[in-house]
């Protein structure tokens, strides 16, 4: 079903569209100076919607969040172009801002497609949403896959193994001390059957990005595990049926590589399968080596 | 101390007058964000982090999945940084269109996996404004837009709020309210358009 673009607007501005529906509307916006008007107008009306709605939040949520853009890299400033356009210019392809705002074009604010997500979450609020378990976790998560960009979609997080919060702090603490010394992509290598496995290390900390993986059967999850002369020692779960992920891994201490087997759900003290696909860490660090 | 310097921090102890008003704007810290300032950041978030945080709430309505969201849009706000234009709009609205993008996106990514119950939904957008600790003027300010809201017609307010803090599609605004597809939209342009002149264009 097409609808006309002229007539969704407002439906626009409240992101009531669907994708096709908000493609429809933003290809109309470069051609109709009448409806791009009208669209700032209207997204003006939705700012005070939001205003009313503000909630302080939880007041951990600002360390974590310090925490992890102390580990991410900013986008470089974009080559200035012609400022003087009127706003009807597209984002480019790097779905970067570009107005986006108040042309409600798709900009930043378009997350990328979410996977389903995994099968462990509870039930929730009253709308029956699901909570993810491991919260916490999956944000450092999004560290990850911004450290990693190496075409590793950010957004698409999934829970990692059920790790104490102090644990996950600690992590981030390592992150930051490690900021200044770059995270590099160290390696990248392929899954049997299908899909990558990514990694970055610097230190004591390795960033480990799993994408397309092949689907399992039931009641089968992802392992990822740190291999080195003292053995194996898990390093994380895929969640539910997700088939990415993406870790944060302190304490890689003397680790040689980073390996992933399938395991049965809730994971295994040892592997039990052969890997399906491992990254060798290249950067061994002397000091500071602490066994997790 | 000396007095006057006691009077001073006294003046800074004060609500509403540390933040906001008399400190810098969202688009100064976001400029110097995008310089790789983290205690600028730091300070754009106190000033957006209750909007970003109550708006993606409202629509993810899961306190877990808000911190979630709340970080996705802080961490893409610092990444997008540089590359701001302000020539394009306000930094506030920038952020709040991401925000609201990205918890709707959320909600409609768990949709298979949840009974969309209409009452439910009716419930929680008619839900009272919860006990925000506001600050007088913005309290002036929400009360007017409050104002602005229900001044509008029972479809217009509904097909708007079930699409704006719900995150539902105009199509599916359209089954829940048992409307033609076309009156919503109608609905939600007058809506949107009466709510932008009563508020006499502000933002
Ligand atoms: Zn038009």
């Amino acid at each position: 079903m097409t609808a006309n673009a002229h007539s969704l607007v407002a439906a626009r501005a409240l992101d009531a569209v669907d994708q096709a529906d908000a493609a429809l509307v933003d290809a109309h916006l470069e051609q109709c100076e009448f409806c791009a008007d009208e669209l700032v107008r209207l997204s003006a009306a939705t700012e005070h919607l939001a205003a009313i709605a503000a909630e302080q939040p939880p007041p951990g949520l600002r360390a974590d969040i310090l925490a992890v853009i102390g580990m991410t890299p900013q986008f470089r400033p974009r080559v200035p172009t012609d400022r003087a356009a009127p706003p009807t210019g597209r984002p480019d392809q790097t779905g970067q801002h570009d107005g986006s705002a108040r042309l409600g074009q798709a900009g930043l604010g378009r997350a990328r497609p979410t996977p389903g997500l995994p099968g462990r979450g509870r039930q929730g609020g009253p709308g029956g949403r699901r909570r993810r378990p491991g919260a916490r976790h999956a944000l450092v998560g999004v560290a990850a896959a911004a450290v990693l960009a190496a075409g590793a979609a950010l957004g698409t997080v999934t829970i990692n193994q059920r790790a104490e919060l102090a644990d996950t702090r600690a992590q981030v603490t390592d992150a930051q001390a490690l900021a200044a010394s770059a995270l590099t992509v160290a390696d990248s290598a392929p899954v049997a059957g299908g899909g990558q496995l990514t990694m970055a290390n610097a230190g004591n900390l390795a960033v480990v990005s799993a994408r397309d993986l092949p689907p399992l059967d039931a009641g089968k999850v992802y392992q990822l595990w740190l291999l080195g002369p003292a053995g194996a020692r898990s390093a994380g779960l895929t969640a539910g049926n997700s088939r990415s992920a993406d870790w944060v891994v302190g304490n890689v201490g003397d680790a040689e590589k980073v390996a992933l087997t399938v395991e049965p759900a809730g994971g295994s003290a040892q592997p039990t399968t052969d890997p399906v696909g491992a990254v060798a860490l290249k950067a061994h660090q002397s000091a500071g080596r602490k066994q997790g | 101390m000396e007095a006057d310097q006691i009077q001073a921090a006294a003046l800074r102890a004060l609500p509403g007058t540390g933040d906001g008003v008399c400190g810098p704007t969202p688009e100064t810290l976001l400029a110097r964000t995008g310089r790789g300032d983290t205690d600028a950041f730091g300070a754009l978030y106190d000033q957006l982090a209750a909007r970003v945080y109550g708006l993606v709430r409202r629509v993810v309505r899961d306190p877990a999945q808000a911190e979630e969201v709340t970080q996705e849009v802080f961490v893409g706000v610092w990444q997008e940084a540089p590359r701001f234009d302000p020539a394009r709009g306000s930094v506030t609205g920038w952020v709040s269109t991401m925000a609201h993008r990205r918890a709707v996106d959320r909600v409609r990514s768990v949709e298979a996996q949840r009974a969309r119950d209409v009452r439910v939904a009716a419930r929680s957008t008619a839900r009272p404004h919860d006990q925000v600790a506001e600050q007088v003027e913005t309290r002036l300010e929400h009360e007017r837009i409050r104002g602005c809201l229900g001044d509008l017609t029972a479809t217009q307010r509904e097909s708007i709020t079930l699409a704006y803090y719900s995150g539902y599609t105009y199509r599916e605004v359209a089954e829940l309210l048992e409307l033609p597809v076309g009156t919503v939209k109608t609905r939600m342009r007058d809506g949107l358009s009466r709510l932008s002149d009563c508020m006499g264009g502000r933002s």
